[in-house]
């Protein structure tokens, strides 16, 4: 099952600057099973390599997201508040939102309407 | 069984013949040759009604060793229905202490004299008098034969038999001290007499540790205790009452028993008394524990099953056992008899032959048979499985444990009289009599519709299984049989060195683990399909029966793909199957099946990398009731057209603890009539997309229902909707896994029918 599409089916990077404290990650495209492995390497080079551990995650470009997305965020939520950061999701579509209301991640994802005010959540210092 | 009453009653009736020659022999004697060849009578008496109380016992009271799963729960009450019989023999006790009377039978129409003080008036008279002794000797037998049995139940033979034996032996040395002082073996004095009453005393205490502790109570259902409280209440009374009949001279009962048989006349009024202890032990014992066992027990049962699932579930899974297969069947049958706390656990699975099932290793030909033994030798384990004793009681024709699994294909426990050993070799410090077993379960491990084989558990005490123990190791052998093969499975596939062997392993696995029958819930029928995506995602579907009898569907979809997934899918089905029976509401079942995922989490700290959303709907007398735990909505399709989808709150499982969890938990009840269509369904259906990338939507998959609504089959709806899914998205596969269970509410003609 090659794609011959032009558009890749998913992608993801980083928005922020190198050696910005807070790691701001777009997404865009479709994630799920088959790009799910990919997202997660590269959120482990951010979180592991880079050591970066105050994260927003930009839905806005998302288009779909399956439970293996998720799983994902599942997979990693713990090691970062454990190294004293968090995950935090912005400009969620509609469509995602109820996804992730369903599964009824909002109790545990901090989730706000703009990239801004999820960066500000992080607070100063 | 008729030929072995037979032979005991032959037996019988020869040791009366025995006494009987004893009779017509001796004339002369001494004191202490009386003394000793009334002892011999009474002993020979004494064995000649025990024996016909044993053919009566097989001829009438068939209490079978061996118990089906829905026997067990009868089981538990069996203690109850010792006591009852009680009731019954008191009663003809104190009806037959009225026959002298009756018969205007009195001790001063007989003369002394002889070698046992009996000299008719009329032949009629000791014939009579003898009918009435063996009678009122035959009952004394049997209310210690059941006396016998009530001690034993779930306690360790040789605690129970201790205790027992202790009341016995001081029962016995009571009646003999008796005798003696009457025959004028010892002096009819003070001083014996102070001996005499030091016994009763003793045996008193004797009852008192009788009926001190109780370890069938407990497991009695809260009927069966009310029922024991009655019985127990109107047992003392009836104890007290045939002692005062007997001791009396009033009703000329006593008088001429302890003329027919001096000894156990003593015996039977011992035995009232402590019967009227212990009976009254029973009662309160009962009635302090009524209002507060049940619950503790639930709680405790739940907690514990818990506790063994989890640690169960988290062993067994672990990567490096799948990859090697006697280590997995080691851990699995040392698991069973931890979980169930038995003595010693066995295992047989027999892998299926080339050609039958087409996965066969290619180095291997035919069968191969998986077999593992903990704490028991290979020889008993084959003997027991072979032949155990206890099968002739249930008056069936079986032959073996293991042809028994084979043709039932359901769990059964035998609850006495296995009476076979651990260990057919014994070394020196092995062969004791805690060697000996006495009851076990067998549970068969099916796959692939196939009885495959056994995982049996032995314990040394009798009756020492319950429902529990047997809902846990029904989980157990699920997860396990499954774990067997997915390790077998990947062990094939690493011989054959082929990536998508792990993918057939999971599509396979997937499949077996769906219900293969669909419960008949009254009102409503019921169809259920699951379609697997290509590389096999999550998705399940499962029956199973709440703790008030009440069907529940439960629809699940397990984050990831794969083997793994299929993994964690099975380990929430077994937690949630055996969870169901023992929580009170579905709520809190889902709570539990939480806690234990994700206690299951290679951490304790971490949270789960994979998640599962859980829906369950239930059908009880009082209605439909829905909880969501992440999962999609549920489509309610009312019978006149309109429809909504109901999104009780709820969090997916594995994502976070309680309280938060609990706290979002929302149970709903629904109002359906008949027309109305349930539809459960997972995030495959819905997503569903056609060939412009457009998904098929909630409001599709409802117009998809409202079209159908005159189809009244709930098998033919549910293919009417995929049909109408598979014409718009110009396919007939997915993406990801589809799960349909489609719920109608029968019309009105129907369900009259």
């Amino acid at each position: 099952m090659q794609q011959e599409n032009h558009a890749p089916r998913f992608a993801v990077e980083e928005r922020s600057e190198a050696h910005a404290r807070i790691a701001i990650l777009a997404l865009s495209g479709q994630l799920d099973a088959h790009t799910a492995p990919e997202f997660e390497r590269f959120l482990e080079t951010v979180v592991r390599d880079e050591g970066k551990h105050q994260l927003v995650l930009d839905f806005n470009g998302l288009e779909y997201i399956s439970s293996a997305g998720l799983g994902v965020l599942m997979g990693l939520i713990e090691e970062v508040r454990a190294a004293g950061g968090d995950m935090k999701l912005a400009s969620l579509p509609d469509k995602i939102y109820h996804v992730l209301d369903l599964l009824g991640f909002p109790m545990v994802f901090q989730i706000f309407s703009t990239v801004p005010e999820a960066e500000a959540a992080f607070g100063g210092s | 069984m008729r030929t072995r009453a037979l032979f005991y009653i032959i037996f019988a009736v020869f040791i009366l013949a025995a006494v009987l020659v004893l009779d017509l022999v001796s004339h002369s004697y001494t004191a202490m040759q009386g003394a000793v060849l009334e002892l011999v009578r009474a002993g020979l008496q004494g064995a000649a009604m025990l024996w016909f109380a044993r053919a009566l016992e097989v001829l009438f009271f068939k209490t079978s060793a061996v118990s089906r799963v829905e026997e067990v729960r009868r089981a538990a009450n069996w203690p109850v229905r010792l006591v009852q019989r009680f009731t019954v023999v008191f009663i003809a006790a104190i009806l037959l202490a009225f026959a002298p009377f009756l018969f205007r039978l009195s001790l001063h129409h007989i003369t002394s004299g002889g070698p046992f003080r009996v000299e008719p008036d009329q032949f009629s008279t000791v014939f009579s008098m003898d009918i009435l002794g063996l009678g009122w000797l035959f009952l004394l037998v049997v209310v210690l034969m059941s006396f016998w049995q009530l001690a034993q139940v779930r306690q360790s033979p040789r605690f129970a038999r201790r205790r027992f034996v202790g009341w016995a032996i001081a029962t016995g040395a009571l009646g003999l001290v008796h005798f003696w002082r009457l025959e004028g073996v010892i002096p009819l004095d003070a001083m014996t007499s102070v001996v005499f009453w030091t016994i009763a005393i003793l045996v008193g205490i004797a009852a008192l540790l009788l009926g001190y502790r109780l370890p069938w109570l407990p497991h009695a259902t809260r009927q069966g205790k009310q029922k024991l409280m009655a019985f127990a209440a109107m047992n003392t009374v009836l104890a007290f009452v045939a002692l005062l009949a007997f001791a009396g001279a009033r009703l000329e009962a006593g008088a001429l028993f302890e003329r027919y048989a001096l000894f156990w006349h003593l015996i039977s009024l011992a035995t009232f008394a402590t019967l009227a202890i212990y009976f009254a032990l029973v009662f309160f014992s009962t009635l302090f524990t009524l209002s507060s066992t049940e619950l503790v027990e639930r709680k405790s049962a739940e907690v514990q099953s818990l506790a063994r699932l989890t640690r169960f579930s988290s062993n067994i899974m672990s990567s490096e056992l799948l990859l090697d297969l006697p280590k997995l069947a080691e851990q699995i049958t040392t698991l069973a008899a931890e979980a169930t706390e038995s003595d010693c656990a066995w295992l047989e699975l027999r892998s299926p032959s080339v050609g039958s099932s087409g996965y066969a290793p290619a180095g291997t030909n035919g069968e191969e048979t998986i077999r593992s033994y903990a704490s028991i030798g290979e020889h008993a384990a084959e003997q027991i499985m072979q032949e155990a004793q206890g099968f002739e009681e249930a008056g069936e024709e079986i032959t073996s444990p293991r042809t028994e699994l084979e043709r039932s294909r359901k769990p059964f426990v035998l609850r006495r009289r296995i009476r076979a050993r651990r260990y057919l070799l014994p070394t020196q410090e092995q062969a004791s009599e805690n060697d000996e077993l006495h009851s076990m379960v067998a549970v068969p491990l099916i796959r692939q519709n196939e009885v495959r084989g056994g995982l049996y558990v032995a314990k040394q005490r009798e009756d020492a299984f319950d429902e529990d123990d047997l809902t846990v190791l029904t989980a157990f052998s699920d997860v396990a049989s499954l774990a067997l093969e997915t390790a077998r499975l990947v062990q094939d596939s690493i011989e054959k060195q082929k990536f998508d062997g792990e993918l057939r392993a999971a599509r396979i696995m997937q499949k077996s683990l769906l219900p293969e029958r669909f419960p008949s819930v009254p009102g409503f029928d019921i169809y259920a399909i699951s379609i697997p995506a290509y590389d096999v995602g999550g998705d399940y579907y499962d029956f199973s029966t709440l703790w008030d009898g009440s069907p529940m569907i439960a629809i699940g979809d397990v984050s990831g793909k794969g083997i793994s997934a299929s993994l964690y899918m099975a380990e929430t089905k077994g937690v949630v199957q055996s969870l169901a029976p023992i929580m009170a509401s579905m709520a809190e079942m889902i709570e539990g099946t939480n806690t234990a995922l994700l206690h299951n989490s290679p951490s304790l700290t971490s949270l789960r990398r994979s998640f599962v959303t859980l829906g369950l709907l239930s059908f009880s007398k009082k209605g439909v009731r829905y909880v969501r735990a992440g999962h999609t909505p549920l489509l309610h399709v009312h019978a006149d057209g309109s429809h909504e989808f109901l999104q009780p709150r709820g969090m997916a499982l594995g994502l976070i603890r309680e309280p938060l969890f609990t706290e979002a938990l929302e149970e709903i009840a629904i109002t359906t009539v008949p027309g109305d269509v349930l539809v459960l369904f997972s995030d495959g259906i819905t997503d569903a997309r056609n060939p412009a990338g457009v998904e098929l939507g909630y409001h599709r998959l409802a117009s998809f229902v409202r079209n159908n609504l005159h189809v009244t089959s709930a098998r033919d709806l549910t293919l009417k909707i995929l049909a109408s899914l598979a014409e718009f998205t110009e396919s007939s596969s997915f993406e990801d896994d589809a799960t349909l269970v489609v719920t109608r509410c029968l019309t009105a003609e129907r369900y009259d029918k």
